[in-house]
């Protein structure tokens, strides 16, 4: 096949996916939407690399989706890469609406899990993967899966219930 | 469990999402590493330019042999050398020409490969812990990260999805099946295996003017070994 043909069918791919993988790494990097638009990128070059091979798989989406997780846990193991980095333009001023502030509380207290865990989170609530994916996905027992998912609802649960209010 | 969906929704700020994409500039940055890269589907389509347009000095100047590169169109000299048409994927109109026949590989060994065939008249331009390239010896492209119309060994990437490594048409290869695509892009062919010493799986991108088949690239990629620390195809 073609290159100009593949290009197209990747080009396709980006068009009808492109904005659920950023949501998905959006929720990785905790809503730093510099940090999520990184991760996407360098996973579609990844899946434009290897397309022909990518097309052909059950899942396309999902590798692209694998490729964000790996590329978010490989760039929390490099502490130097978020100390300081140059943009071209400065960032986009968020809308702020009532409702934005329990997102922001979110975003915060997901920041405040690790990166694994926070992946975690997002591959078993997010992507609805099974236990046994998730711990496929991450490269660790379906135990650890269970723990880290069970540590990190608690600390959601704590850190966004109104004081007062009891968790369920 | 739904509730946390809720809140993770919470954390989106859709507001803030672009809700068109311009696929593009993702196109484009993928040209740019593939082009960096050099990688597969760049190499199948140079190769593919430059026969189109008169590459045939080119073919010539890659097939050793006492013909000295002449294009012969005996069908009998195909069935010797098991070059079957329909793998000739160039198109109708190119001209047959015989294999390229493999001889012991007897230089240096490369980095992270061990190699105990090569194409006769080629030799090892360079290898790294996840390349391996043989090219012609009087190849003007001694570049090793440029593949063009070179034979590349591929350590694949980590990423891979499992079940495309297999995708292709079952081939031995040495005691492992592999898996063989006559044509991943511009008449390139590919050969996927797993290694067996090193239990690493490897493409063998073998280019059009080579004219092999199925049965001589798995001759070739069981005669190469991926040895010590020979890593992901991906940067």
């Amino acid at each position: 096949m073609h290159r100009r043909t593949l290009d197209a069918e990747f080009a396709g791919f980006v068009r009808e996916h492109r904005v659920d993988l950023v949501r998905t790494a959006r929720l990785l990097s905790s809503g730093d939407p510099h940090r999520a638009e990184d991760l996407v990128q360098t996973a579609l070059v990844r899946a434009y690399t290897a397309w022909s091979r990518v097309r052909n798989s059950d899942h396309p989406v999902a590798y692209v989706r694998r490729s964000i997780v790996n590329a978010h846990i490989d760039e929390s193991r490099r502490p130097w890469w978020r100390r300081e980095r140059s943009v071209a333009l400065p960032p986009d001023t968020s809308v702020t609406t009532a409702d934005d502030d329990l997102g922001e509380a979110v975003r915060s207290a997901l920041a405040s899990l690790p990166p694994k865990m926070r992946a975690v989170i997002v591959l078993r609530h997010w992507l609805d993967l099974s236990v046994e994916q998730t711990a496929d996905w991450l490269g660790c027992t379906q135990g650890t899966v269970k723990s880290q998912n069970a540590k990190a609802v608690a600390k959601l649960r704590h850190l966004l219930t109104p004081e007062g209010q009891t968790t369920r | 469990m739904n509730d946390i969906k809720r809140l993770l929704a919470e954390a989106l700020n859709e507001e803030s999402t672009p809700m068109t994409v311009d696929p593009s500039e993702d196109v484009a940055r993928g040209h740019r590493h593939l082009a960096r890269r050099r990688t597969a589907l760049v190499s199948g389509v140079a190769a593919v330019a430059l026969l189109v347009g008169g590459g045939g000095v080119l073919i010539a100047s890659t097939v050793a042999g006492d013909d000295g590169g002449s294009t012969r169109t005996d069908p009998a000299v195909l069935r010797q050398t098991g070059a079957p048409a329909a793998e000739d994927s160039v198109g109708p109109a190119q001209p047959r020409t015989p294999q390229v026949v493999l001889v012991a590989y007897t230089g240096k060994q490369p980095k992270g490969y061990k190699v105990a065939q090569v194409p006769e008249g080629w030799v090892i331009q360079g290898g790294t812990e996840s390349s391996l390239v043989i090219a012609p010896e009087d190849a003007k492209d001694k570049d090793p990260n440029s593949f063009a119309d070179k034979i590349a060994v591929l350590s694949t990437s980590s990423d891979t999805p499992p079940e495309s490594l297999r995708d292709g048409t079952p081939t031995p290869v040495g005691g492992v099946t592999g898996y063989y695509r006559a044509d991943a892009g511009g008449g390139t062919q590919i050969l996927t295996y797993q290694d067996a010493t090193s239990g690493r799986w490897v493409d063998v991108q073998i280019p059009p003017s080579l004219h092999w088949d199925a049965e001589r690239i798995a001759e070739f990629a069981a005669g190469v070994t991926v040895v010590g620390g020979a890593g992901d195809s991906h940067g």
